[in-house]
């Protein structure tokens, strides 16, 4: 099919694009060209989390039903949500890094798993804590919460699999494919849990039921999500960068860099 | 925008639910504190070991000479 | 394929620890439920089927462990790939023939559910139905963790901490088709997911299986 905005020699944005693509994912050139991101979004991440928790905790009025103990929230939903996407990021990258064989992919992967895990143990924590005063307990087997549990295991079977790992050229890819098989049988799991807690529910309260949530508190929550995202974000590359400084020591850029960087 | 808190000791209190509002928010800065801290000493422990290996080479470029 | 069917099988009976143990670990775990829970009936009767599940879980788990580790370590395994036989295949049947020699015989063994632990016939047969769909799930879920783990050397738990998350599925449906039954529910429609995580797994996992035990080889 001819490419309507192909003229004479000059490439296509799709091939341009495409062109892009395989030049950043290699090593040096991700280095190179990530490594500005992380200052930046690192900065916005700041602000971000900054003006949304201080609206959050100081200004946004107590709710009617829960007092001011769904303050929590401007940290809980971020950490979940970070959470489920980080591990859906991990299956997501571990299939570019087969397909392709990208091995940028697989240490992009190998530096989110920790950021992930620890949003979900942040989740699960912080939910905790919040249920105490809210129904008077500190942890109810209901669908979320068990669903939460079980992606902490899922992370620590990543985590004890990249450790087991830690010295193999294979690391990256064990892992890819756990990833991809629990990140397919993770909406399996999530109806088998919710199915399971409606079976067993005593129907003493829908636990899952979220506050009703005016935009005046709404807004430090979309503050914050959109903040810590952006500080997963910066994280996962900052460690990425030094994952690849690690396995790339041996060539000529990295030594170079170092030496740059030493001598500052 | 109003603060809904008139005091400082107000906002602490947050009426009985501070306690559970500042421990989960300190549970959240202490984990997320420990794992920047860890990627940060990752990459000093590179450069820690990459210092020590230029050291190394230039001392026995230095004894070659 | 019928060469390696037999392969597999005379493999299997050669030693007792290859069909005999697992049973007798799940028996020794079934016991473990009463003696730590107490014997009254009526909590006996409520937790059978979670016991009976729980003890074909871990032993399951239990035989997993070194189920590639001697092919890969004689030889077998690159074998297969060299003569560029299709490996999901050969996993299957691998698979297959170890499940035949413990999930199987645990499904048969859940009858002793019913003196043990004072379950009804109706929720005996249903206990035995839903092993008999998912233990097969559970064997290929925990071959997934035993093909990553293979060319690690005591890997001891960590085939059941990659596994156990994964077959969490299979247990809650399993058991809640009991408790279904107890309550007297319509019990085909969770059976039928069984059935499907069943299939879902026979098309999907050895293709995952086969991939870990690949890169098993490159090293």
């Amino acid at each position: 099919m001819p490419e309507p905005s192909q003229t004479a020699g000059q490439p296509s944005i799709w091939r341009r694009l495409w062109i892009w693509f395989n030049q950043t994912v290699g090593p040096r050139h991700f280095f190179m060209t990530f490594r500005p991101w992380i200052k930046w979004l690192g900065l916005i991440a700041a602000v971000l989390i900054a003006v949304g928790s201080v609206w959050g905790l100081a200004f946004a009025p107590p709710d009617y039903l829960q007092g001011n103990s769904f303050r929590i929230i401007y940290i809980h939903v971020p950490a979940a949500s970070l959470a489920m996407s980080i591990y859906l990021a991990l299956a997501v990258l571990g299939v570019i890094s087969l397909v392709w064989k990208i091995k940028t992919a697989e240490w992009v992967a190998r530096a989110a798993a920790p950021v992930g895990f620890v949003m979900c143990v942040l989740s699960l924590l912080t939910g905790a804590i919040w249920g105490k005063p809210t129904w008077g307990t500190y942890w109810v087997w209901d669908g979320r919460l068990t669903s939460m549990l079980i992606l902490a295991f899922l992370y620590a079977g990543i985590m004890a699999l990249y450790q087991a790992f830690e010295n193999s050229p294979n690391q990256g890819k064990a892992a890819a494919i756990l990833a991809i098989v629990g990140a397919v049988n993770l909406p399996i799991i999530k109806y088998s849990v919710v199915w399971w807690n409606t079976l067993h529910q005593g129907a003493t309260f829908t636990v899952t039921a979220a506050p009703k949530m005016d935009p005046s508190m709404l807004w430090p929550l979309l503050l914050t999500f959109i903040g810590f995202y952006c500080w997963a974000a910066a994280l996962v590359l900052y460690r990425t960068c030094t994952l690849i400084l690690e396995r790339e020591r041996q060539k000529r850029w990295v030594q170079e860099w170092v030496e740059q960087e030493s001598r500052s | 925008m109003t603060p809904a808190f008139d005091s400082v000791s107000a906002l602490i209190q947050m009426g009985y639910h501070g306690a559970y509002v500042w421990s989960a928010w300190g549970v959240s800065l202490l984990l997320i504190t420990v794992l920047m801290w860890h990627s940060v000493y990752r990459r000093q422990q590179f450069f820690r070991q990459e210092a020590a290996r230029l050291r190394r080479q230039a001392a026995q470029a230095k004894r070659q000479e | 394929m019928k060469i390696l069917w037999q392969r597999e099988w005379a493999l299997k009976v050669r030693t007792p620890a290859g069909w005999l143990y697992p049973v007798v670990f799940f028996l020794m775990v079934l016991v473990l439920f009463p003696l730590a829970a107490g014997a009254s009936p009526k909590l006996l009767a409520q937790i059978g089927g979670a016991a009976v599940w729980i003890a074909a879980l871990l032993s399951v788990l239990l035989g997993m462990d070194s189920l590639f580790r001697s092919d890969l370590d004689d030889g077998t395994l690159e074998q297969v790939v060299v003569a560029r036989y299709s490996l999901p295949l050969w996993v299957l049947i691998k698979v297959a023939v170890h499940w035949l020699t413990s999930g199987f015989v645990l499904t048969l063994l859940s009858g002793l559910a019913i003196p043990l632990f004072g379950l009804s016939t109706d929720e005996a047969s249903v206990l035995a139905l839903g092993l008999l769909l998912g233990t097969p799930t559970l064997t290929l879920l925990a071959a997934v963790a035993a093909a990553l783990t293979v060319s690690l050397r005591g890997s001891g738990v960590l085939v059941p901490l990659i596994a156990l998350p994964l077959q969490l599925p299979v247990l809650v449906f399993a058991t809640g088709a009991v408790d279904i039954v107890q309550t007297g529910g319509q019990v085909l429609p969770v059976l039928a997911l069984l059935a499907a995580l069943l299939i879902l797994a026979v098309v999907l996992l050895p293709w995952a299986i086969a991939g870990a035990l690949r890169l098993a080889l490159a090293q």
